[in-house]
C-alpha cells in the first residue's frame, strides 16, 4: 500500500469573494522510500500540494490517506501530532526559530513530541552531527550561513525520524556549493530509505530523483519515472 | 479523547522561551512590568504598614486591659442631620464620679486646638484638659518634672505638662520647669514634660499641652464647653459589662430619654475602642485594595497590549512551531506562561519595592515598628501578579493558538 494517496484532491482559496483554485482534482500515489521531484512554474500549486501532504492544510474536496489514515477527518490536535511525528519540513527560507540555538531548534520537534530532556539532547546532537554541524550547536541562526541554516533545518526535519521529508525549494536561497551540500544530505537520507518530496525549479535536482511530477495550473500534467 | 500531552519539559521550555523573549525586548518588557510593580508594591507596602499600625495600636492599648471603659458623646444620625450635636457635660462627669459604684480612675478628657506662646515663638497644639489618673488610663508618664496633681485640679492652678515636641517647637530648654507659656491669654507654669511616645496615624501624641481639667473649664469662659470624653477603670473586671450597662441606664435617665430615643452617648470597653480602630484600618485596607485593584487592572491591560503586539510580531514563529507539531495547547501555554512570567517578575520586583517603601515610610514616623511584610503579603503579591498574567494573557494566547499554520507561515 502506498504511503501517500491523494484521490481527486482540490484546494480552493477564497480571495475577496473570488474562488481561486490552487489544486484541481489531483490524484497522486507515493510509495514508501520514493524520492519525488515536484516541478512546475510559479503559482502552479506546488507549495499548496506540499502543505496538504504535510497536513498543514486540508483539502477542500477529495481524499488524502497518509499511511492508512484518512487525513480529511482528523481534528487540529491530531493533525499537529501527525506533523510532529510523521512529517519533516524543509523550507526555502529555513524557518528556524531565531532566538533559539541550532541545538534548541533541532530539539524543538522533540519538545512537542514529549521526549524527555536528556533523550532530546542526545537525538538532536546526533542529528546535528549527521549534517556536520555538531560544533555549531550553540550558535543562533543569525550566526550561521545560509547553507548551515538549511542543514540545521534538515537536521530538525529528520530528528523525529518522520515517514516523509517535505522540502519546498530547499536550495532556492542557496549558492551552488551550499546547494550541493544540501542535495548530498538529501541523497544520504534517501539512501537510508527516507521518503522525500522536493519542490524545485532546478533540473539537475529533479534529475537526481527517480520520479518527477509536473504541475500546471493546479493539475498534474506530467508524472514520469526515470 | 486524550488530553494533549503537556509534559514538564514543555513547561520548562515555555518558561525559558518566555525569559528569552523578555530579554529580547528588555525596555518594552520592563515598561510593561512597571504597572504590575507599582500595583504589587502598593499592596505589599500597605499590608506591611497596616500590620505595623495594628501592632502599634495593640501596644498603645496594652496595660489598659479589658477593665477600662470609655464614655463619649455620639450624635444619632437623625439629630446630626438637623444640626444638633450631642455632648457629654461636666455634670455627666460628676454623675459618673458620684453615682457609679466599683469604678476608679474616672478621668475626663477635653480636647481643643489652640495657639501657645513662649517668648517670641508660638505653636498650634492640642490642649487637653484632664486629671491625675490620665497617666494610668493612657499609660503615659512625665519624663521630667511631675504630672498634674489632684490639688492642681481642685484649685484650678494655672499649671501645665507639655509634650516633648511642643517643648522643642517653642524652643524651650531641656528642663523647662518653672517657665511660663501663654495660652488663651493666660500664663501657665510648666511643671513637667511627658515622655516621648512617637506618632501614630499622623497624630503626634508628643505635640500637646496638658492642663488640669478644672483649670481648662475655668479658662474656657461662657462659650459652649468643649466635648468631653470620660475614661474609667472598673475595679472588678467581671463587672465590666454590668457597670457599662448601669452607666448607660444612669445617663439615659438624667437625659430623660424615652424608650424610643436612641442613646446620644456611647459606653465602650477598650476592646470595642480597639475594634473601632481596627475597623478604621479595615476601611483603609478596603479603600487601598480598591485602588490597587484598579492599578492592577491597568497593569493587566498593559500586559495584554504587549502580548498582543508580541503575538503579531511572532506570527511566523507561531507558524513554524505549528509546522513542527505544536498543538493549540502548546502555543496557548507558551504565551500564557510568557504573560505570567512578565507579570510575576513585576510582582517579585514589586514585593521588594513594597517592603522598601514600607520600611522608608515607617522610618519617617518615629517609633513606628519596622514593618516586615508578612509571608501572606508575599503570597498575595505572587498570586495577584500571576492572576493578572493569566487573566490578561488569555486573549493574546488564544489569538496565537488559533492562528492558521499556513497563514502564519506566509506572514511577512
Ligand atoms: N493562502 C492563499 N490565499 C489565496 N490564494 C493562495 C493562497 N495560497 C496559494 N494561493 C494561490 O494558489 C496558487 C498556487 O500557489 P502555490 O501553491 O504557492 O504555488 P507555487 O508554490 O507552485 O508557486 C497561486 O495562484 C496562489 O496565488
Ligand atoms: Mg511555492
Amino acid at each position: 500500500m502506498p504511503l501517500i494517496t491523494l484521490k481527486g484532491v482540490s484546494k480552493c482559496y477564497d480571495v475577496g469573494g473570488n474562488t481561486v483554485s490552487a489544486l484541481h482534482n489531483v490524484d497522486l500515489c507515493v510509495a514508501k522510500g520514493q524520492r519525488v521531484a515536484i516541478v512546475g512554474s510559479s503559482g502552479s500549486g506546488k507549495s499548496t500540494l506540499l502543505n496538504l501532504i504535510g497536513c498543514l492544510d486540508t483539502p477542500t474536496s477529495g481524499e488524502y490517506v497518509l499511511d492508512g489514515r484518512d487525513i480529511s477527518v482528523q481534528d487540529g490536535r491530531r493533525l499537529a501530532r501527525i506533523r510532529n511525528a510523521e512529517i519533516g519540513f524543509v523550507f526555502q527560507s529555513f524557518h528556524l526559530l531565531p532566538r533559539l540555538t541550532a541545538l534548541a531548534n533541532v530539539m524543538q520537534p522533540l519538545v512537542y513530541g514529549g521526549v524527555p530532556m536528556r533523550e532530546r539532547k542526545r537525538r538532536a546532537l546526533a542529528a546535528l552531527t549527521r549534517v556536520g554541524l555538531q560544533d555549531r550547536g550553540s550558535h543562533v541562526p543569525s550566526q550561521l550561513s545560509g547553507g548551515q541554516r538549511q542543514r540545521v533545518a534538515i537536521a530538525r526535519a529528520c530528528v523525529t525520524r518522520p515517514s516523509i521529508v517535505l522540502a519546498d525549494e530547499p536550495t532556492g536561497n542557496l549558492d551552488s556549493a551550499a546547494t550541493r551540500q544540501v542535495m548530498d544530505l538529501l541523497d544520504t537520507l534517501h539512501g537510508e530509505g527516507q521518503t522525500i518530496l522536493i519542490v524545485t525549479h532546478e533540473t539537475d535536482i529533479a534529475t537526481r530523483c527517480e520520479r518527477t511530477v509536473e504541475l500546471a495550473d493546479g493539475r498534474i500534467v506530467r508524472d514520469e519515472r526515470s | 479523547m486524550r488530553i494533549a500531552r503537556v509534559s514538564a519539559p514543555t513547561f520548562v521550555e515555555c518558561f525559558r522561551s518566555a525569559l528569552g523573549s523578555m530579554a529580547a525586548h528588555g525596555l518594552r518588557s520592563s515598561l510593561t512590568t512597571l504597572g504590575v510593580v507599582i500595583g504589587v508594591a502598593s499592596i505589599v507596602a500597605v499590608i506591611a504598614l497596616l500590620e505595623g499600625l495594628q501592632s502599634a495600636i495593640a501596644s498603645q492599648f496594652a496595660g489598659l486591659g479589658g477593665t477600662s471603659l470609655a464614655i463619649s458623646a455620639m450624635t444619632p444620625l437623625e439629630d446630626a442631620l438637623q444640626g444638633r450635636r450631642a455632648r457629654l457635660t461636666p455634670e455627666d462627669l460628676e454623675l459618673v464620679r458620684t453615682r457609679v459604684d466599683g469604678v476608679s480612675n474616672v478621668t475626663p478628657l477635653t480636647v481643643i486646638h489652640d495657639e501657645v506662646h513662649y517668648g517670641a515663638r508660638s505653636a498650634v497644639v492640642q490642649v487637653r484638659g484632664t486629671t491625675h489618673s490620665y497617666q494610668d488610663v493612657y499609660n503615659s508618664f512625665p519624663s521630667r518634672g511631675r504630672f498634674l496633681s489632684p490639688a492642681d485640679d481642685r484649685q484650678r492652678r494655672r499649671v501645665c505638662v507639655i509634650g516633648d515636641q511642643t517643648r522643642e517647637s517653642l524652643g524651650m530648654e531641656e528642663e523647662p520647669m518653672g517657665q511660663f507659656i501663654g495660652l488663651a491669654g493666660e500664663w501657665c507654669r510648666v511643671v513637667g514634660v511627658m515622655e516621648r511616645k512617637g506618632a501614630l496615624l499622623g497624630a503626634s501624641p508628643d505635640h500637646h499641652v496638658l492642663l488640669p481639667y478644672e483649670t481648662m473649664r475655668s479658662m474656657a469662659g461662657p462659650d459652649e464647653p468643649p466635648d468631653l470624653l470620660i475614661h474609667l477603670t472598673v475595679v472588678d473586671p467581671a463587672q465590666r459589662l454590668a457597670t457599662a450597662e448601669r452607666i448607660r441606664a444612669l445617663l439615659r435617665r438624667t437625659r430623660a430619654l424615652t424608650p424610643e430615643d436612641e442613646d446620644d452617648f456611647r459606653v465602650q470597653t477598650m476592646e470595642e475602642v480597639a475594634e473601632a480602630l481596627d475597623a478604621v484600618a479595615a476601611t483603609v485596607t478596603t479603600f487601598v485594595a480598591g485602588m490597587v485593584g484598579i492599578s492592577l487592572l491597568v497593569a493587566g491591560v498593559g500586559v495584554m497590549n504587549v502580548m498582543l503586539v508580541s503575538v503579531t510580531e511572532r506570527t511566523r514563529e507561531i507558524g513554524i512551531r505549528k509546522a513542527l507539531g505544536a498543538t493549540r495547547h502548546h502555543v496557548l501555554l507558551q504565551f500564557l506562561i510568557e504573560a505570567m512570567t512578565l507579570s510575576v517578575s513585576g510582582g517579585l520586583i514589586g514585593l521588594f519595592a513594597g517592603a522598601g517603601i514600607a520600611a522608608f515610610v515607617a522610618s519617617l514616623i518615629p517609633d513606628f515598628p519596622t514593618p516586615v511584610p508578612p509571608p501572606a503579603a508575599a503570597a498575595v503579591a505572587i498570586v495577584f501578579s500571576a492572576l493578572v498574567g493569566v487573566a490578561f494573557g488569555v486573549l493574546p494566547a488564544l489569538r496565537a493558538a488559533n492562528l492558521d499554520p499556513i497563514e502564519a507561515l506566509r506572514h511577512e
